[in-house]
């Protein structure tokens, strides 16, 4: 008989939890009292420990709601047969076949999922009080007449209003989410690995409106090792996904996480990519050997918005050049042939919108909107971090955040790119401890 | 600390007490241990309502402390008041009635977790303030003394309440007019997420009590026989009339301050300090290691409080339930209901 895994009753009020992350995969072995999941009520967010010895199965998907008193997973003793899910879980639609919410949204035609501000803006106008000539004129310029003051008898949006919003929108710089139409896409992050190198391999999460090709000056040192790179969500060569949240991110990179199936890795993730990997180590710690953080997101509320959205808005070499400056410490190492490739790699306008859609999920108004300090306090796996203490993008002094038992390399004269701006340096420290 | 060794080399409780006394003692330790995880167990299943403080790892203190008093003798408790009730004698299956919400409880379902009170042992109840507690057992005192009774009362409070004004108030009234009432604090080193040395200006809570000109002690909380032995002492000197006395038993609760409490404000290490020096092992290993119980006794007491817990549960689940129309019963007098 399997031991239940229950959502646990951990508020007065609670009727049911959701699950937000499982510390570990199915088919690994736990041991009662270790970290089995988060769950988030609606007050908090809370770890739960498992309730007896064994080996996790027919876990309910992160996300999923679960009612307090009834199972969201099921843990095997050793060599005990694992058939069908013991019941389903409850309080899912058609319990029966206990569906994945996932399942359902993939249901839906690719073409619903398409995200057109200007089709919600035809649809919203039958409530809003506006002129034929308003209407006319809010939607040739891509305006929701819904978004506009109207000025007219009792708030009737008129021509004028939307005559001076165009001309405000122009002389305003376009929000983090401009208005690019973005496709949802489907499928499993990309991954690419290095020939050769031996022993426990290195995995690498890049850092926002970056790819995978950003490692390539690092690796150059640490070519002794298997390299494992992970495009994110909306990056590189992985599909535009669905991101509306931090969670959602992780979870994704979660994903391709475990469908590597490693025993042992080393992480090493920058910028954003860290704060993925401070996630990803306070879940998965039994398979990490190491923690590399280079410039992490997550430790402070500071990040130079402007930077971000101005990569993202940026369709030519000469306006993203500036921005890309911006990331070193020393411009001369961002030749106009380097912002040229960097510009052909970002042509692709649905990249661009789902950038653009994600910064504005995760730095809402130029705010890291989410916060992983207490995820770090957690997390024994030995970590290090890397920052350049001219960063202009994140404050190198997020840093001092981190607990004692992390170990801190913090260079002069670098700034928000150390693998690429000092990648030998980074290499021996690398190396050093790989 | 005080030395718990006799001159003998033997400790109190063993030189004090009889083998079936001290059988007693732990088997009533091991039934408030399976209570609350029995407790814990059915809240989590979303069985139990509100909230509740759990004591597990502070048995030795409850019990302990309980030792030499008679249904005669009142005690008052606190919030994580489970420990305190069991070891003054309550019925363990209408305690989980009680928590079920059903008639066949303490409270008839309408007071939980608690409220649960039971006069005829002596019982005053459990209290949801900080600091409640404090005053009623003087009271309790104040009229044992001038009804003539003998009766003594221990007053069960935790390190949270040593800095309320009733605490003060408490132990100064107490003093003047030499009442026969023990103040034993349970300091387990958190008031909800705050620690001692952050709330607390004395290094032992039993420091106090020289401002109020009483004995104060502090010991081993999770040393059956060094609670004994201090509480015993306290009781001994309450009863011949020579006033109050402060005992402070230093320990630990494992579980959160509550069911929603998230462990923020301490290290899984400092908890896995304190589970390895778990109370009631400790208490096992000392009957043993004086033939009191062999290992096969202890075991089968264990396998006594689990089966009782269990009839307990089963008891409280076939319990009947209040009926809507009855719900203000018991809860406002006759005069305001009507």
């Amino acid at each position: 008989m399997p031991t239940e895994v229950i959502m646990p009753k951990v508020d007065m009020d609670m009727a049911k939890g959701k699950i937000m992350s499982w510390h570990i995969a199915e088919g690994e072995r736990v041991s009662k009292g270790e970290p089995l999941f988060d769950i988030e009520t609606d007050k908090a967010a809370m770890e739960v420990e498992a309730p007896a010895d064994g080996i996790l199965h027919h876990t309910a998907s992160e996300g999923m709601d679960i009612p307090i008193g009834t199972p969201c997973a099921w843990l095997y003793a050793e060599g005990e047969e694992v058939g069908e899910q013991p019941a389903p879980f409850a309080g899912q639609a058609g319990a029966g076949a206990a569906p994945e919410p996932k399942q359902v949204e993939a249901d839906v035609p690719v073409e619903a999922e398409l995200e057109l501000v200007d089709a919600i803006a035809g649809e919203a106008t039958d409530k809003v009080r506006a002129t034929p000539r308003a209407r006319s004129l809010a939607s040739g310029a891509g305006l929701n007449i819904a978004d506009l003051i109207g000025t007219g008898p009792r708030g009737r949006v008129q021509a004028l209003d939307v005559e001076t919003e165009i001309a405000l929108r122009d002389t305003r710089p376009a929000p983090l989410a401009s208005p690019l139409v973005f496709k949802a896409e489907t499928g499993s992050l990309a991954v690419t690995r290095s020939k050769g190198g031996t022993g426990t391999p290195i995995v690498m999460i890049h850092g926002f409106a970056s790819d995978a090709t950003s490692w390539s000056p690092m690796e150059t040192h640490l070519k002794h090792r298997p390299l494992i790179r992970i495009d994110l969500p909306g990056h590189g060569k992985s599909p535009k996904l669905r991101i509306d949240s931090f969670a959602d991110l992780v979870r994704e990179v979660r994903r391709a996480f475990d469908d590597l199936n490693l025993d042992a890795a080393h992480l090493v993730g920058h910028s954003l990519g860290g704060a993925v990997s401070i996630a990803l180590a306070d879940t998965r710690a039994k398979r990490l050997s190491s923690l590399t953080l280079i410039a992490p997101a997550g430790l402070g509320p500071d990040i130079n918005g402007n930077a971000l959205s101005g990569i993202c808005r940026a369709t030519r070499a000469e306006s993203l050049g500036p921005w890309l400056r911006s990331l070193v410490a020393n411009e001369d190492i961002v030749t106009d042939s380097y912002v040229r490739l960097a510009m052909a790699g970002r042509e692709d306008t649905n990249l661009r919108a789902a950038q653009s859609r994600l910064a504005d999920a995760l730095f809402p108004d130029g705010v890291q909107a989410f916060d992983l300090r207490a995820a770090l306090e957690r997390i024994d796996t030995p970590t290090r971090i890397i920052w350049g203490k001219q960063d202009a993008i994140i404050p190198w002094k997020h840093a001092l955040r981190a607990p004692g038992k992390m170990a801190l390399h913090l260079f002069d004269g670098v700034g928000h790119m150390p693998q690429i701006e000092c990648s030998a340096e980074l290499g021996r420290i690398l190396s050093s401890n790989l | 600390m005080r030395d718990t060794v006799t001159p003998n080399n033997i400790p109190y409780a063993i030189a004090r007490y009889s083998a079936e006394e001290l059988k007693d003692a732990l088997k009533k330790m091991y039934l408030i241990r399976k209570f609350e995880e029995g407790a814990e167990d059915s809240y989590m299943r979303g069985l139990i309502h509100g909230t509740m403080h759990l004591s597990i790892g502070q048995e030795a203190s409850a019990v302990g402390s309980c030792m030499s008093l008679s249904d005669e003798d009142k005690i008052t408790s606190t919030h994580r008041g489970h420990g305190h009730c069991v070891a003054k004698g309550a019925d363990l299956s209408r305690m989980f009635a009680e928590f079920f919400g059903k008639e066949s409880g303490y409270c008839k379902g309408r007071g939980g977790s608690m409220h649960i009170a039971d006069p005829s042992k002596g019982n005053l109840g459990a209290n949801g303030i900080v600091g409640g507690g404090l005053p009623i057992a003087v009271g309790a005192a104040l009229s044992a003394k001038r009804l003539g009774t003998g009766a003594v009362t221990v007053c069960f409070f935790g390190d949270g309440a040593n800095n309320e004004g009733a605490f003060h108030e408490a132990l100064n009234m107490a003093s003047v007019w030499k009442l026969p009432v023990v103040f034993v604090c349970e300091n387990n080193k958190y008031g909800m997420s705050t620690s001692t040395e952050r709330s607390t200006s004395v290094k032992n809570i039993a420091d106090r009590a020289v401002a109020y000109a009483m004995p104060g002690v502090t010991v081993d909380g999770n040393d059956f026989s060094a609670v004994t032995e201090a509480v015993d002492a306290a009781v001994e000197r309450a009863r011949n009339g020579e006033g109050p006395s402060l005992v402070e038993n230093v320990t630990y609760r494992w579980r959160g301050h509550s069911k929603s409490d998230r462990n923020r404000y301490r290290t899984k290490e400092e908890i896995a300090d304190w589970q390895s020096r778990d109370p009631i092992a400790a208490m096992a290993k000392l009957l043993t290691d004086h033939k009191i119980a062999t290992e096969d006794e202890v075991a089968g007491i264990e396998a006594d409080a689990t089966r009782i817990i269990e009839e307990a549960i089963a008891f409280a689940t076939e319990g009947a339930n209040p009926k809507i129309e009855e719900v203000t019963r018991d809860v406002y007098t006759e005069e305001t209901a009507s």
